[in-house]
């Protein structure tokens, strides 16, 4: 049994076959300095919630998970559910993915991200996500007629 | 009437979503900004240069600039470049856009390629630049698929680079040459396709692949290399090696300590005298050999570790002599630590041929699987016989029968084929039944796929049920159109009943 603690002091007790799907876990594992209580002190309580969820769904291959087991299909059910998330938590869970280093949570949630730039111009994608246009008018340009081809 | 103050006061007071149009994405890590935009098509991801000055640097920071998804037109340029003197011939287009050049032209300092993937027609000023702009930027992966006017001679550059680890050159005629000595050259290169490179005034390429160069390769593909009669490839740390389209071939040598994976096709000169393969590869696994001209001499040695092995010869229909007889045999006697077996219709009809059929081949104590793709008449059924006699435990034989375009096809049901009484075809077989009694012993699975129901087949068919003891299973799948009439193979199904089988346990079904 491991157990994490968020950076608001709130504690999640995980199986070891769940808590190895965290790369970064794992190597603390490995390398002996994984105490009692891990301290992940970047990851909120909610956000490291969401994430031991997804890692408990997706664990693989003990004879305890293989009861549990879902197929491939409804992985990818609930995958596409899990991910229905407004913006803040959608992007406090790629840092946190990306710093716990869990590989196939990161692919999903940058898929979905990107899934949401596919397809839309600047103006769209600056709305979407709220991104603030820093150029003046003639830098826009000049940026438009450097790429060109992009712009045809 | 609300003034604008107003509103935007009563909106900050309003419900939290209003409030928080903060720009999150802007503030991930560039390394996951890169993640998310690798999953993005290029034109996208260039066009995210224009959202702020922060997207700007990402793009032009870019790793991984793959241009394939882009229309090639854009990236294509008509102008001759001035070669040998000529004057220039230019047709300019003017809808031409350089996506690449741009791209490299706009690229942050320091901000190293990982990849750069394109396809394109292109004249040699051009090509040049952009290959050395890529390897400036210490590039990792080059995959060019272009086309030149002229022989295009790849830059030193190229060879010389320390952070190139794959390299893709595939031209179209007339092809590329690489610099003439590659001596400390590819350092870190693991992966190499090389496609229409041109040998015609140095057919010896003897010491490229066998030399210093290439001290990590691990995989290596050659296509279409005009000109080339002698090749020897000896890398190191080579794993997986494709040679394919090399016609002229005289004399292959391939030794590696490592090697794992060949293939072979469509290779060697078929009027050449004296031509020669020489393999020697301990832990070679699959071997895949097609459509290549039989050699006049072929050695295989130290196969230890074979696993797979395919075998397919080209042939014009001319008399087999008697080295190519031998070499034939000699490269299947080094095979004979197979595990499974394919050999298409070339090699049996070779073994078949009895004036030559006093040398025997080598037994394969391995093999379980062997996959036959061949006509099955008179004229065939020896070299079935040689495979069996040197399949002693043999589990699985598939036959994939190639009809010959002059057969017949046998429409009407001809019933005295399937009765218990012996055919000439079966007495073929249980007249020299005792020398292959250990394949009859072992075998376990039979499938025979494409059937016309010729007297080869059906005497075949009926051998084996009525010997093989330790079958289970026998499939057999129709080549005729009529192939699923279920009254037919019940007619067939209660003719085999008619005569004991060998087996007890043996199942018959149709596909």
């Amino acid at each position: 049994m491991i157990t994490l603690r968020s950076s608001d002091g709130e504690t999640f007790d995980l199986d070891e076959v769940v808590a190895v799907e965290l790369q970064t876990i794992k190597n603390m594992m490995e390398d002996g300095c994984a105490e009692s209580v891990i301290p992940v002190p970047n990851v909120e309580g909610k956000i490291l919630a969401k994430v031991i969820e997804y890692c408990k769904k997706h664990v693989k291959s003990t004879a305890k998970a293989e009861e549990h087991a879902l197929s491939d299909a409804d992985l990818k059910a609930w995958d596409s559910d899990f991910i229905k998330l407004d913006q803040a938590t959608l992007f406090d869970l790629i840092m946190a993915a990306n710093y716990l280093d869990i590989k196939s949570l990161l692919d999903l949630l940058c898929q979905t991200v990107a899934n949401m730039i596919k397809g839309k111009s600047p103006e769209e994608i600056r709305q979407i996500f709220n991104i603030k246009n820093d150029f003046t008018p003639e830098e826009e340009q000049e940026i438009r007629r450097e790429n060109q081809w992009a712009f045809q | 009437m609300e003034t604008r103050s107003s509103k935007r006061k009563r909106l900050l007071q309003a419900k939290p979503e209003f409030q928080t149009a903060i720009d999150r994405i802007t503030h991930l890590p560039d390394d996951v900004l890169h993640r998310i935009l690798l999953l993005l098509p290029i034109k996208t991801v260039a066009q995210t240069s224009v959202l702020s000055k922060r997207w700007k640097l990402l793009w032009s920071s870019f790793p991984d600039l793959d241009f394939t998804t882009v229309d090639p037109h854009c990236i294509s340029c008509f102008c001759f470049d001035l070669c040998g003197g000529q004057p220039a011939s230019v047709f300019p287009n003017p809808k031409t856009l350089n996506c690449i050049s741009q791209t490299l032209g706009i690229r942050q300092r320091g901000a190293d390629i990982r990849v750069l993937r394109f396809q394109a027609r292109l004249g040699f000023s051009r090509l040049n630049g952009l290959i050395r702009t890529a390897i400036r930027h210490h590039v990792q992966e080059l995959d060019m698929d272009v086309s030149t006017d002229d022989y295009f001679n790849v830059p030193r550059c190229v060879v010389m680079s320390e952070s190139l680890k794959s390299l893709s050159l595939k031209f179209r005629p007339p092809g590329f040459r690489l610099p003439p000595s590659l001596k400390g050259g590819f350092q870190s290169l693991q992966c190499l396709f090389l496609s229409h490179m041109v040998f015609y005034k140095k057919p010896f390429l003897l010491d490229l692949f066998s030399g210093s160069a290439f001290p990590v390769l691990r995989k290596l593909t050659m296509d279409s290399f005009c000109g080339m009669k002698f090749l020897d490839v000896g890398c190191q740390a080579l794993e997986d090696l494709t040679i394919e389209n090399c016609f002229q071939l005289h004399g292959l040598t391939v030794s590696g300590p490592r090697l794992e994976k060949l293939r072979v096709v469509s290779c060697f000169e078929s009027s050449s005298d004296k031509s020669w393969v020489k393999i020697i590869a301990p832990k070679l696994r699959v071997i895949h050999w097609e459509h290549n001209a039989i050699t006049e001499e072929s050695c295989l040695e130290n196969l230890d570790s074979m696993e797979e092995a395919f075998i397919g010869f080209f042939s014009i229909d001319e008399a087999t002599t008697a080295e190519q007889y031998k070499s034939v045999s000699n490269v299947l006697s080094g095979l004979s630590q197979a595990h499974c077996l394919t050999l298409q219709t070339q090699c049996i009809q070779i073994l078949s041929i009895n004036h030559y059929s006093t040398i025997s081949l080598h037994p394969f104590h391995n093999l379980k699987t062997l996959k036959l793709h061949t006509i099955l008449d008179k004229n065939n059924i020896g070299g079935l016989l040689c495979l069996f006699r040197s399949s002693p435990t043999l589990h699985t034989l598939i036959l994939k029968i190639i009809t010959h375009f002059k057969a017949e096809k046998r429409k009407a049901w001809n019933k005295e084929l399937w009765d218990h009484k012996s055919s000439s075809e079966e007495q073929y077989w249980e007249s020299r039944s005792q020398t292959f009694r250990s394949f009859l012993q072992h075998l376990k699975v039979v499938k025979m796929e494409g059937l016309v129901e010729s007297e080869s087949e059906i005497g075949l068919i009926k051998f084996l049920l009525k010997h093989g003891m330790a079958l289970q299973e026998m499939i057999l799948c129709s080549g005729h159109c009529n192939s699923r009439d279920p009254v037919r193979r019940n007619e067939i199904r209660s003719q085999m009943m008619g005569f004991s089988w060998a087996s007890s346990s043996a199942k018959l079904a149709f596909r």
